[in-house]
This record gives structure tokens, C-alpha cells and sequence, in this order.
């Protein structure tokens, strides 16, 4: 019942003389298939490149935020570490 | 009852859901498709009228049905968008119309190269042939809808009506041309009726409908997620997600006070 | 009923002062009609036998190419909006536009068919079926077609990207046209053909309105 149906693998590739209309179909139909595919999954990666660049950009903004921040406010404490002059300001804009 | 599918319309969850039946999908389609595809090649018998060429069968019949079915899927999405103003229900319109044009152009091309070997001509204007030609421009014209507009939102209500109106054509339109073609039909006769068909040989063609129809769901699911991040580029949920870079100690108190 | 009077007078008036611009689809047609005699030869029999094709392919692109006067303008000049927000219901609004637009586009159309009709040597018979296939057929046009102008009103570039989306909806109305045509070449009864042709025109008109409005409210964002 389940036999392969040709003599030999020549035979195969010639399908009964008719070789050049059915591979030109599978292999089309397998490049379309194949081609949809892989576009679809390398922009799925490019996406997720771009997501964790942006993030990565993010948290690095922040950091400096932070480390600018950081900086400024030792610096005030260096100066007037007990806030003698009331120069101190309680409501700092965002820096 | 339903009310839980309804979560099903915010693009996280859709999300979720793409991830959790992606690799099924995958994982059906390959074997499903390397199965069919090897036993109608090899192991099926051959035709007695039309030898060896007529496994394109395999793949012509398939993807002709698909491109149909893929299409109806398409415009029921898209009433699910227009009714229920599902946002995720436009992202799977727009994701699955390129597949479905892909599958057509795979029916018209294997259809083609079919008909030269039976029929002695690269076209032939036959019913079946014709009304996937006018199905593949109705699915260039849903895509090239959706790309004309800027605001996605619009473009998928857009893109959504048309899919709709063109799916209430798809009865009149084969309809039209079954009967254009039979009033028309001169010396050529299609014999690409409905054969009763061997087991042996209806096998491998249903193996390969199914391996379609999972590689379909594939490439529909992975089009799907893509459009749902880069809708949802800037929400937190996706940086959540995909964001790579550590969040170290320096940063915590600019992360308390900085944006959430 | 006066607010949809006033709209259909209203776009008469605006037409009749554009009328060139109304001759344009129309010059069209003719043109497109005259180049097939000249590509094709002048042979009597070959352009009678294609003749009723030639005339409905005509028709249905000059059709789409006037088929923006719909709403450009309106939209244009903001009116589109306030028909929105009209009391009167923009669903009558809308068939009252189609039902003008289709008037004034279908009247020169038969004005100038006899002419053509001559150009391409078509019968007697053959002329009467292409009447009654066109008045069934182009207000079908004109609904369906709107449908697609409301979607694409605000873009740019509407005007092929409308054809391209109409023209596979149109193929079952030109094969039924032209076959009644064919039959009425052949002296045979074409009945069948009219009434295919006008189930799909009550069909289109009974929704289609539905459609455009939702179309106009998508294309106005």
C-alpha cells in the first residue's frame, strides 16, 4: 500500500516527465512560504532590538539623572553641612 | 458568561496568548507540511489520466482553499473590530491579509503551472482560477487601505469595512464567474472537477490542508505579536518585557522619583 | 425633509458651476470608448461582438473617476462635518448625495450612448439592453463606490487606491451587464441577467447606506 512510487531517485526528480512544472511549484511555494515567514520573524527580532535599546537608553538617562543629583546634593553638604545659613531649599525644582 | 474573552481585547493579553500557541502552531505546521508533502510526492499513487503532475495537488489545493478561508478569518476580525471596537481584533486583520495574499499567489502559481502540463496553457480564464485572482486583488486592496492611512487605529476600521464589504462579494463574485465560465466555455474543458478521489491519495492532501492551515496560524501569530509591540511601543508592559538592562542600585531613587 | 432638500439642491447647484468639471469623466468615457476601434480595427463585426464590453468597462471608469465629487468638496469645506452633526439622520443625508451624484453623472451618460452606440455598431436590440443594464447598474455603482469614497476621502492620493478597491467588487455586475447584452446581440431574452442586476442593486442600496455613513465617520477620524 504505502510503496514509494518510483523506481529509482532519477525517476523521482523526472515525476513522469513532467519534472519542470511540479518542482517549479513546490519549490515557489516553498520560497513564498518560507519567505513570509522568515520576514516575519526577523522583524519580530528587530522590534525587540529596538525595545531594549530604547530601554537600555532610558535607564541610562536616568542613571546620569541620578548621578547628577547625587552629586549636587554632596556638594551642598560639603558646604553647609548643618544648614547654618538656611540656605537649603526644601522644594527643588526637577532636575 | 463570555465575559472573559473580552480580556482577549487588550493587546497584552492577546499577546499572551500569541506566545502560548506560537510554538503548537509551529510545531504542527513542520509536521504536519514535511509529512504531507513527502508522502503526496513520493508515496501517493499516481494518477492514471494525469501522471505525476498531478501532485501539485499537494499544494495548489490547499492554499486555493485557504486564501478563502484565511480571507473569511480576515473579515470576521474585522467585524469583531468594528462591533466590538477590539483593537487587537484590527492587529489580526492586518496581520493575517499578507498570508493570505501569499497563499493566493501560491494557488494562481501552482494553479498555473498545473494547467500547462493538462490543459496545454499557462492561464486559462476557468471559474476556479478567475475568482482567485479577483480574491488576491481584494486582499491587495485591504492591505494597500491600511498602509494609506496614518493613525492605525483608523486604518484598521478602514481596512476593516473594506475586508467586510469584500467578503459579502466573495458568494456573488464566484457565482458570477462559475456561471461567466460555463456561458464562455468553448473546446477547453476543465477536468479540474471534483474526482472522486482515492484514500490513498486523500491522505496526504488532508495532512497537507492541516500543515497549511497550522503554517497559516504561524506566520499569523508571529505578524500579530509583531504589530501588537510596535502599537504598544511605548507602553510600560512592553519594556517590561523585552528590556534587557539591569536596573542597578544608583538608579533606585531616580526610579522612585522618575517616570512611571 | 426641507434639510434633505436642501442638500439635493444644494449639489445640483454646486454641480451645475462645476459643470466642467463634470464633463471630465464623461470626455473620458468617449475617449476610452474611441481608442478600441482604433487598437483593435475598425472591423464592424469584431467591435459589435465586444462592443457592450467596451461601453460597461468605460462606464465603470469614468464612473470611479468622478466618483470623489461625492465628498471631497464637503469634506473640504467642512460641511461633511456638520451634515455629522445635523439632526437629520446622516444616513439620509448620504442616500440623498448618492441618488444626486448618481444623477447627474447617469443623465449625460445616456445623452452621449446613442453616439456610442453608433461607434460601435451596435443593434437596435443591443442598445436597449445597454440602457437598462447601465440604469440598474450605475446607481449600484454609486452606492458601493460610495463606500469606498467615504473610507478614502481624507487621503491624499484617493483616487487610484478607490479604483483599485472597487474594481474587484464591480466584476460581477459587468459580467451579468455585459452577458445581457451578449443575449440581447443573440435576440434571446436577457431577463434573468436585469433581474441578477437589480437583486444586487436593491441589495446594495438597502445596506450600503449603513456603510457609508460608518465609512465617513472612519475617513472623518
Amino acid at each position: 500500500m504505502m510503496m514509494f512510487q518510483f523506481d529509482s531517485i532519477s525517476d523521482f526528480f523526472n515525476m513522469g516527465g513532467y519534472a519542470f512544472f511540479v518542482w517549479a511549484s513546490f519549490i515557489c511555494t516553498f520560497f513564498c512560504m518560507a519567505g513570509v515567514l522568515i520576514q516575519s520573524l526577523v522583524v519580530s527580532k528587530k522590534i525587540k532590538q529596538g525595545v531594549q535599546k530604547e530601554k537600555a537608553r532610558a535607564e541610562r538617562i536616568m542613571a546620569d539623572r541620578a548621578q547628577r543629583k547625587l552629586k549636587q546634593q554632596a556638594k551642598r553638604e560639603a558646604q553647609d553641612p548643618n544648614n547654618i545659613d538656611n540656605t537649603e531649599v526644601f522644594d527643588e525644582p526637577k532636575t | 458568561m463570555w465575559k472573559w474573552i473580552n480580556s482577549f481585547a487588550k493587546p497584552e493579553k492577546a499577546y499572551w496568548l500569541c506566545d502560548v500557541l506560537q510554538n503548537w502552531f509551529a510545531a504542527v505546521a513542520t509536521t504536519s507540511l514535511i509529512i504531507g508533502i513527502v508522502w503526496g510526492l513520493g508515496y501517493a499513487p499516481q494518477d492514471y489520466q494525469q501522471g505525476d503532475s498531478f501532485r501539485i495537488i499537494y499544494i495548489h489545493v490547499p492554499s486555493a482553499i485557504l486564501a478563502m478561508g484565511a480571507y473569511v478569518a480576515m473579515a470576521i476580525a474585522a467585524l469583531v473590530g468594528v462591533v466590538w471596537q477590539w483593537r487587537t481584533a484590527f492587529m489580526f486583520m492586518i496581520a493575517i491579509a499578507p498570508v493570505g495574499a501569499v497563499m493566493t499567489f501560491i494557488s494562481l502559481f501552482t494553479g498555473s503551472f498545473w494547467g500547462k502540463p493538462m490543459w496545454g496553457t499557462w492561464w486559462i480564464w476557468d471559474a476556479r482560477l478567475t475568482s482567485q485572482l479577483i480574491l488576491l486583488f481584494l486582499y491587495l486592496g485591504v492591505i494597500s487601505l491600511y498602509s494609506a492611512f496614518e493613525d492605525k487605529q483608523q486604518a484598521g476600521k478602514a481596512a476593516g469595512v473594506m475586508a467586510m464589504v469584500g467578503v459579502i462579494n466573495i458568494p456573488i463574485i464566484h457565482f458570477s464567474v462559475e456561471w461567466w465560465n460555463t456561458l464562455h466555455q468553448g473546446a477547453t474543458i476543465t477536468k479540474i472537477g471534483k474526482p472522486s478521489i482515492a484514500p490513498e491519495m486523500l491522505w496526504p492532501l488532508l495532512i497537507c490542508i492541516l500543515g497549511f492551515a497550522a503554517f497559516i496560524g504561524w506566520v499569523t501569530i508571529v505578524r500579530m505579536k509583531n504589530e501588537i509591540i510596535l502599537r504598544d511601543l511605548h507602553r510600560p508592559w512592553v519594556a517590561q518585557r523585552f528590556g534587557g538592562a539591569e536596573i542597578g542600585p544608583a538608579d533606585a531613587s531616580a526610579n522612585a522619583q522618575g517616570k512611571r | 425633509m426641507v434639510a434633505l432638500r436642501s442638500v439635493f439642491l444644494k449639489d445640483l447647484a454646486l454641480a451645475y458651476r462645476q459643470r466642467a468639471e463634470l464633463m471630465q469623466p464623461l470626455m473620458f468615457f468617449v475617449l476610452v470608448i474611441t481608442l478600441f476601434p482604433l487598437a483593435i480595427g475598425p472591423n464592424p463585426e469584431t467591435l459589435q461582438r465586444i462592443g457592450g464590453g467596451i461601453i460597461w468597462v468605460a462606464a465603470i471608469l469614468s464612473l470611479l473617476l468622478g466618483m470623489e465629487r461625492m465628498f471631497r468638496d464637503d469634506f473640504a469645506d467642512g460641511s461633511l462635518e456638520q451634515y455629522m452633526l445635523s439632526p437629520t439622520p446622516l444616513y439620509m443625508i448620504v442616500v440623498i448625495k448618492v441618488l444626486t451624484h448618481w444623477l447627474m453623472h447617469i443623465v449625460p451618460l445616456f445623452l452621449i450612448s446613442p453616439l456610442l452606440a453608433l461607434f460601435l455598431h451596435l443593434t437596435f436590440d443591443m442598445y436597449v439592453a445597454l440602457m437598462l443594464t447601465l440604469l440598474l447598474g450605475t446607481p449600484l455603482i454609486s452606492f458601493v463606490g460610495a463606500i469606498g469614497v467615504a473610507l478614502t476621502v481624507g487621503l491624499h492620493r484617493g483616487g487610484v487606491l478607490l479604483a483599485l478597491l472597487l474594481i474587484p467588487i464591480f466584476i460581477p455586475l459587468l459580467i451579468f451587464a455585459t452577458s445581457a447584452i451578449e443575449s440581447a446581440s443573440m435576440l434571446l431574452p436577457y431577463h434573468s441577467q436585469l433581474a441578477i442586476i437589480a437583486a444586487l442593486l436593491l441589495f446594495s442600496a438597502a445596506l450600503s447606506p449603513m456603510a457609508i455613513v460608518y465609512s465617513l465617520k472612519v475617513g472623518q477620524n
